[in-house]
Order: C-alpha cells, then structure tokens, then sequence
C-alpha cells in the first residue's frame, strides 16, 4: 500500500464530541448500533475518535480494553451522514486507521486472525476450496470478455444463489462477460485492520482482469464493489477500470428490454434494505429503486432508509468477532421490515441478505435483488 | 469490590473499568483539566440508582453524574480521584405528557432531540423549547444548570420550567419535589410550597441524582415569524435591544457578534470582523395566535429600530422573507429548533466560555470590554446577549472555538480568566460555573451564602459523596 | 463556474445568492462568457464584483470598474422584500448607477442577473 498520509492526525482536533453522530439528524432516531447495543460513550463513533486522539498524542497506550470499542463497530458509515463536523467524511478513515495501528501493537482479534489465514490458505475468508474458474466451464463463459463478474467470496461459498442468479440475469441479458480466477478482494482484512496482505490480493485479481481483457467489473457484492472501486486506487494509482454494481447495470438492461418479467397475479409488500456498503459509502440509493419499481411489486419504504437506513451488523468483521452485538442488529432490521408489513426484505448484498437471513424469525422472506429478479425474467 | 457490587445492581455490561471509557469521560470539551474516574456506571431504573448511592455512602465512594457531557463548563470531569461516574443515559423514557396542563414527566437521559420528534409524533400541539446546542443535550441537565432556550426572552431560565422532580439523596432514600408528591398525574406546578426544586436546582450535582423532571410544555403558536437586526456599536445595540425587549412582544432575542452569522455563512475560520460591517445581529422571534397579532408586534419592533435609524442610519431590520429570499433554504435551518446553527461550534475539538447571566445596566460595557480581552488574545468575536424574563437580565457569553492543544488551552484559560474577572467587576454571575470559576466568584461573595451552601450540603450528603469539590465546596 | 469564496458579510451574501442563480445551467453558461467587473458601493462598505470565466468578489474597490452602483443596505434590502423595485429606487435616488452609458450591454446584464436574484 502506498504510504496514505494518516487521517487520525490530519483531523485530530476536530471532534467536539457533540452526539451528533448518535443519531439520525434532524430526525432524532438511533443511527449508530455499536453505541445504541454498548451504550458506553467509546462505542459511538465519536468515542472511537476520542480514542484515536488519545493514541496519536500519546494520553492512551493500546491495552486489551480497547480492543471491543475499536472493533466491536460495522463501520456502516452512519455517523458520517449524522455529523456536521469538518471531519464528518473521514470517519470511517479513521475508524480503520485506528483498527490497523491497534493490529500493529496488538495483533489481530482471533477471529479476524481466521479471515487472513483462511485467505492465505484458501483465497477466500471461509476457508472453502477455491474454485472460481469451474464458473467457466459450467456455464460456458469465454476466456475473454468485455466484463469480468467479479463473484465475491460470500456468494461464492454461502449465499450461491446470488452468483447463480446474478450469472443468469447477465447470460438472459446478452452481456458479454466472463468471471476470473479471483481471490477474496481483500474486504474483510481492510475492515479489519489486517492492511498488510490487501496489496498482493489487489494485484492478483488485477492481473487477472487484464488477462482476461476486460474494460469493466461488475460486481453483485456490495463490499467487494466498495473495495474495489475506492480501495484499491489506493494499492494502484494507475487503476481506472469502470467498476459497477449489479444494481447499477440493471436499469440500463431493463429499458432495453433486453430483460423482461412474467406477470404475476400477486404484488408482494415488498421494501428495500440499503447495504450500507452501497449506499452510504458509495452513495447507491435510486439504482435499486428504480429496478424494484418496474416489478409487479408493492415497494414500501422502511422509516430509516436511504442514508439513514439501520446497518445490518454484519460488516466490519463484527459478525466473526462480536456475533451477540452483529445479530441483534440485524434483528432490529427485520422487527423494522416487519413493522411495516413487507413480505418481501430484498437487498443488494449477499453479506447482508446472508445476515438478514440468519436473523430473520418473522415470515417475511430475505432475498438480494438478483434472486428476485432472475425468478422473475420471463 | 465496589465494582463488584456494581456489577450486580445493574449488570456486568453496564460498569465499565476500560481504559477507552476512563479516558474519554475523563474530559469534556473545554479546558478544564481531566480526571479520570477509575469506572462509569450506567443504571437503567430509580431503583438501580438507589442502590448504586446506598453502596457509594456506605463506602464513601465518590460519584460523578454524567448524561451527556455537554455542560461546556467541565461539569462531569471528577474534581477528586478514585470517582465514579453514573452514566444516566440508558434513562430516557418520556413517561408521561399532559395536555391540559401543559407538562412533560421525563427521565433524566432524554435529550432535546428526543423530545422534538416525540411531541412532534405525539402532541403536535405542543412545544418544549430548546437551547442553541447539539440536540443531544439532556433536557433535564440543562434546567437543573438553569440554562436557556429559545423561549428565555419570555420565559426565562430552564429551571423556571421545572414543576417538580423526583430525586434520589445521597443516602439512597427517594424524594419528590412540587405538586407531585399528592401522587401521580398531579405534576402541575411547584407552588404553593416550600421550594424544595432548589436543593437541586444549580447545584450541579452535588445533592443528588434526580431521577424524573416535570417540565413546563407550551402551545405550539399558528404564527411565528423570525427577524434579524444588524447593528452597530456595543451601546446603541444593546439600547435597541432593552427596547425591544421592554415591550415583552419577543418570544427570543439572540444577539451576537456579527462572526457567528459569518460563521452560519461559510466564512472559513478564522473569521474577523472586517470594518464597515455590522458588530452584531439580533435573531428575534415573536408568535401569536393569528397574523395580525405576529405582524402587529413586528410593527412594534420596526417603529424601534425607526427610532435608532434616527440615530445611525445603518442600524436594520431585516424580515425572515427577505432573508429566506437571500440565503435560500438554509435559513429555516437555522430558525427551527433545535437549530443546525449549534454546527458553526463544532469546528474544533475545544470549545469553551465564560457564560453568565448579567444586569441589564451592564449589558453595553459588558459586549464592549469582553471584546477587547477578546481581541487580544486574538480568538475570533464570538460574543452573546439574550435578554432574559422580558427584560429582567440577560446572558451574557463569549464563546471560544479553539484546537485542543497545549497552546491553546494555556491561552484559553487566560483568556477566560480575565473575561470572568471582568463580568465579576460588572455583577455578573457565572453560570454552568466550572470549579476555577466557582472559586473567583466564592472571592466576591456574600459568606453566609457560602456557609448556607455548605451546611445543607452537609445535611444532604454527610459523606460528601455526591460530585465532591464542585462549586469549591 | 466557480464564485470565489469570500469573508466578509456582504460578499458573503452575495456569493451565497450568485450561487443559488447559477443553478440554472442557461444562466451559468451566459455568465460566464462574461467580462464585467463593477463595485457594490453601500453605506456599510465597498464590494467588488468581477465576472470573468466565474464571479470573484472582494471587499473594497478596484480600479476602473465599468460599472458601480451606490445604494444603501435598506434599499437592498427593500428591493429583496419586494417593497420597492430596482427602477423605482433609481428614480427615487436611492440607488445610483454609474457606467450606464459608457458600458451599457454590462449594465443591462447586471441588471438581468443581480436584480433577479434579489427578488428571489
């Protein structure tokens, strides 16, 4: 990684401690789910800052103590929506500066040690045989393409009926694309303060876009998209290939009408959860939108949604490493999709849908967009 | 084994000995010196808060209650070692609101944010009233420090909302104060009794941890209209002020020094004030039940500063059309509360001032001589005057933005030093008063009064446990 | 189009209401094609206002404006609250413009652009 100019001394006399970043603004509900599960001031993001201060000028010594403050935090961006401060963009930053100065002192939580040995040993944080570059084969993909689908490791060894769904849509649609042999994107080590081994993962799925000759990655993860869009320009100044959601591909497609829907006899109540990864950080909201209201569906929009929407609480490695504070955030989710009815809670992200599912005890199904979608193409 | 016994009143996941939580609440915002306490606590119920005090006097423990820290005067920084604090924030329930009498029963963790958005839900009708602050600011601290609202040109002080409280002693027993003590759904005022909202009420923690708070709602007005004045000159602002505020048409006057409105702007920091420009601007608000009676009091207003144009030509009133026309949406922003304005102090990590509240007479020479020290020691002018009650008083402040340096905090506290001893040389007195200030201000006084504070202090709290060494005592 | 920041309260205001106008993607292509300067002379102090492929404004005055207009705050503001118009504070005075012969395309814009976006 080149070396980045720190972000916690750049913006060390900034923070006012103010609350802002505790709740929506102009709205007064809860934004932040570490503070709101933990309730202790170091929680919220504000006290993460104060943590960093008193690190960088040496008023506070890294000890085990601050470990749950540092990481116990998805790192879904709210508070940079909420705060008003000079500072308010670069949160997130300093969060991740602080995760990684804490793994050089203290080394990783044991849990997210798991993520890099599986990576090193397998490409993929869960430790699943590698195996990509069989996509080729089984659905008759070329060596080379205009667009490379980049899978993402959750949807290739976990939630599997969105890369197959994702694959579906693209071959219903005409795209030219192919997928690569590509290695976890390196997501999981950067939320996580493991920085050191992101280059070599960077440059191996580089490398391998090259090869296979493509202008443009399309991704159906959230995370991998975030990463490699605003990531990895870090790792290589010289990357400027288009990256793009799934999301963002799929209206141009539809009014095209190179995708086209059954009819249904039904409208399912149906709302829409904003992967904080997509939108927050990458500032997707309509794209999503816009494909969910061609569908013969109901769309129902829960009361935070958009850049305030309530995080998952699977990012930021909390649902490895904090699993009891990770699903009670997730169910805070669903009792808010429940609330209002929907039958349907579609994302588009499988980390998400992945948790989502996991938490869900409502009858209300959890689906990514993708699966809806390609259910749907006539 | 203190923490021990924590742990079992409230639970393992609400004590927290960490190094992160010590060192954060150790500090506030202003220059005041930290201390860390050697835990936080965080109870969620009056009966958990009984037993944390019961356990605190038997074991002379210290506590230090703390909500959410925005005090701007130090007021949750421990003044011993070996404190405790008491994090009240799991506390945030709005028990109960009463649309006749126009009160609201809350917990001591609601902030004014919250009760925004459940009036707002809830009881459309009503209004609470909010300070220039976050809004996240508690509604109960604020009215036990005895701060102010944007109601205070009418109505005075927060405290003068209370109705009554309920409140834990030092010794862990439970009291209420005002009309509520006949029961339930009878918290309608503090009168006619022995006002006993004053063992707590300034007392910045010191006798007790209150528990619940009725607080004075009011009715949502149909008409309210918004007016600024740019004035100039520290005498003949304040002069149109007292006017203004004479006439008791005004639901809130904020004066300040031109700065902040530059601030609200964009202007970059640091801001100067450049010559030819106004030294200050006045928001006012006035309400009324139908147009006539806004547009009616508006004329009152306008027929004044008429009168001072006479005077100084450039003295203006400019209407919130006009504004609103000027800087788009953006200045409803600034006017509906709680108000964004509160951002323009959140450009660094410090912020502080010397807040009082201040003698009508005094009200020019204070704007005039707090300027001077001001300028000196080179902060931007940040000065501000809201007449208070009518016309009875008015807070008086100069607030300082600052980088929390070294440097700076040395400056700082000499700056703020003299600007105390200056509002003491005009009768001002502190408010949110940290322990320096307490100190310069006990200098001056009237020693029985000192001595009074003492004794029922020492009545309240025999083991001095309750936030020891606050005001100086 | 860039208008240059400034610190002081009337250019400040100003900004803040050229900003606003060059919402519109007509007006910010006309404006900046042009070269205008001109000073805001008014009884609190001295604004100048350049146009030139974007709007800089200064506090005090430059050299050679093609126009200057003299007013007070209170007409300003008066014309803002639409309790007089630019035309009528013309002929009654309170606002005096100087240029007008000599650069009278430049005055004519001005008045297209500035008098809009006071009315709002």
């Amino acid at each position: 990684m080149t070396k980045e100019p720190s972000v916690i001394s750049e913006w060390l006399h900034r923070c006012i401690r103010c609350g802002n970043c505790k709740y929506i603004f102009r709205d007064y509900d809860k934004s932040c789910p570490s503070g709101q599960h933990y309730r202790f001031e170091s929680y919220f993001a504000s006290g993460k800052i104060w943590i960093a201060r008193g690190i960088e000028s040496k008023e506070l010594d890294f000890d085990e103590s601050l470990l749950g403050p540092i990481f116990s935090c998805p790192t879904c961006g709210s508070c940079e929506i909420q705060c008003q401060a000079p500072h308010q963009e670069h949160i997130v930053d300093i969060i991740e500066e602080l995760r990684a100065h804490a793994v050089e002192t203290l080394g990783p939580l044991p849990k997210h040690k798991g993520f890099l040995e599986k990576i090193q040993k397998h490409n993929n944080p869960y430790g699943e045989i590698h195996h990509n570059r069989e996509l080729v084969n089984i659905h008759g993909l070329p060596d080379k393409a205009e667009n490379v689908y980049f899978v993402g490791c959750t949807s290739n060894y976990r939630e599997t009926s969105i890369r197959d769904a994702t694959i579906h849509i693209l071959k219903t649609s005409g795209m030219n694309f192919t997928v690569i042999d590509e290695v976890c994107c390196g997501s999981p080590l950067l939320r996580t303060g493991q920085r050191a081994e992101v280059k070599k993962l960077v440059k191996h799925n580089l490398v391998k876009i090259k090869e296979a000759g493509a202008k443009r990655i399309i991704t159906s993860c959230a995370g991998c998209f975030r990463t490699i869009k605003k990531d990895y320009q870090k790792f290589e100044k010289d990357f400027k290939l288009e990256v793009i959601h799934i999301s963002q591909l799929l209206p141009s497609l539809i009014e095209s009408g190179r995708l086209t829907f059954k009819h249904t006899k039904d409208s399912p109540r149906i709302t829409y959860h904003d992967p904080c990864h997509l939108g927050r950080h990458m500032g997707v909201y309509n794209e999503p939108r816009n494909v969910i209201s061609v569908l013969p569906v109901e769309m129902v929009e829960m009361s935070r949604n958009r850049e305030n929407a309530w995080c998952c609480g699977a990012g930021g490695g909390c649902r490895a490493a904090f699993p009891e504070f990770s699903l009670a955030t997730g169910k805070v989710r669903i009792a808010e999709a429940d609330e209002i009815g929907a039958e349907l809670l579609v994302s588009t992200c499988p980390f998400c849908v992945s948790q989502l599912r996991e938490v869900n005890d409502t009858d209300m199904k959890v689906l990514d967009l993708t699966e809806l979608l390609s259910s749907l193409i006539r | 084994m203190i923490i021990k016994k924590l742990c079992k009143v409230v639970g393992d996941q609400y004590v927290s000995e960490s190094t992160g939580e010590r060192y954060i609440y150790s500090q506030d915002m202003t220059e005041n010196e930290p201390c860390q306490p050697i835990a936080i606590v965080m109870p969620e119920s009056v009966e958990e808060i009984q037993a944390i005090l019961k356990i605190a006097n038997e074991t002379k423990t210290r506590i230090v209650p703390f909500i959410t820290g925005q005090n701007v005067g130090g007021l949750t920084i421990p003044q011993v070692e070996e404190s405790i604090i008491i994090d009240l924030k799991r506390m945030d329930k709005i028990l109960q609101v009463d649309e006749e009498a126009m009160y609201a029963l809350v917990e001591p963790g609601v902030t004014f944010g919250h009760m925004r958005r459940y009036l707002d839900a809830h009881h459309p009708e009503l209004r609470y009233t909010y300070p220039l602050a976050p809004p996240y600011t508690s509604v109960v601290a604020n009215a036990l420090l005895q701060g102010l609202c944007d109601l205070s040109t009418r109505h005075g002080a927060m405290a003068d909302f209370v109705n009554g409280l309920e409140a834990v002693l030092p010794t862990g027993e439970l009291v209420r104060v005002g009309s509520g003590i006949l029961g339930e759904d009878n918290w309608f005022g503090r009168y006619p009794l022995p006002d006993l909202v004053g063992l707590f009420s300034g007392w910045q923690g010191m006798s007790g941890i209150v528990t619940k708070m009725a607080l004075q709602l009011f009715p949502k007005p149909p008409h309210i209209e918004h007016a600024a004045l740019f004035t100039f000159g520290e005498e003949p602002t304040t002069e149109i002020l007292k006017r203004i505020a004479r006439k008791q048409i005004l639901d809130d006057a904020d004066c300040m020094s031109l700065s902040l409105v530059k601030m609200l702007l964009g202007v970059d920091y640091p801001v100067e004030a450049l010559d030819g420009e106004p030294d200050y601007a006045t928001l006012i608000a006035v309400s009324g039940n139908t147009e006539r009676e806004v547009l009616e009091k508006l004329s009152v207003v306008e027929d004044e500063m008429e009168r001072a144009k006479s005077k100084e030509p450039r003295q203006l009133l400019v209407t919130w059309d006009a504004i609103s026309k000027l800087m788009g949406e953006q200045a409803r922003s600034w006017i509906d509360f709680p108000s964004d304005a509160f951002k323009i102090l959140t450009e660094f990590d410090g912020l502080t001032w010397v807040g009082t509240y201040i003698h009508p007479k005094a009200w020019g020479k204070a704007l005039a001589g707090g300027r001077k020290i001001v300028e000196r020691y080179e902060f931007e002018l940040m000065a501000f005057l809201k007449p208070m009650n009518g016309m009875h008083f008015a807070e008086f402040k100069f607030i300082i933005r600052f980088p929390k340096d070294i440097e700076n905090i040395e400056r700082v506290k000499r700056c703020n030093s003299e600007l105390l001893d200056f509002a003491l040389d005009n009768g001002a007195i502190p408010y949110k008063t940290p322990v320096w200030a307490a100190k310069k201000l006990q200098e001056r006084i009237d020693p029985q009064f000192i001595a009074l504070l003492r004794r029922i202090k020492r009545s309240l709290d025999p083991n001095n446990i309750m936030n020891p060494g606050r005001w100086n005592l | 189009m860039i208008v240059n920041p400034t610190d002081d309260f009337i250019g400040t205001l100003l900004a803040e209401v050229f900003r606003r106008e060059l919402e519109s993607e007509k007006k910010k292509e006309e404006v900046s094609k042009w070269k205008i300067s001109m000073i805001l002379d008014t009884d609190y102090y001295p604004v100048s206002i350049e146009f030139n492929n974007g709007i800089s404004i200064i506090k005090g005055v430059i050299k050679d404006p093609d126009i200057t207009m003299t007013t007070s705050m209170q007409t300003i503001i008066d014309i803002t609250r639409g309790k007089t118009s630019a035309l009528r504070a013309i002929r009654k005075g309170e606002l005096r413009v100087k240029g007008l012969f000599r650069h009278p395309r430049s005055a004519f814009r001005l008045y297209r652009f500035m008098i809009p976006a006071l009315e709002g």
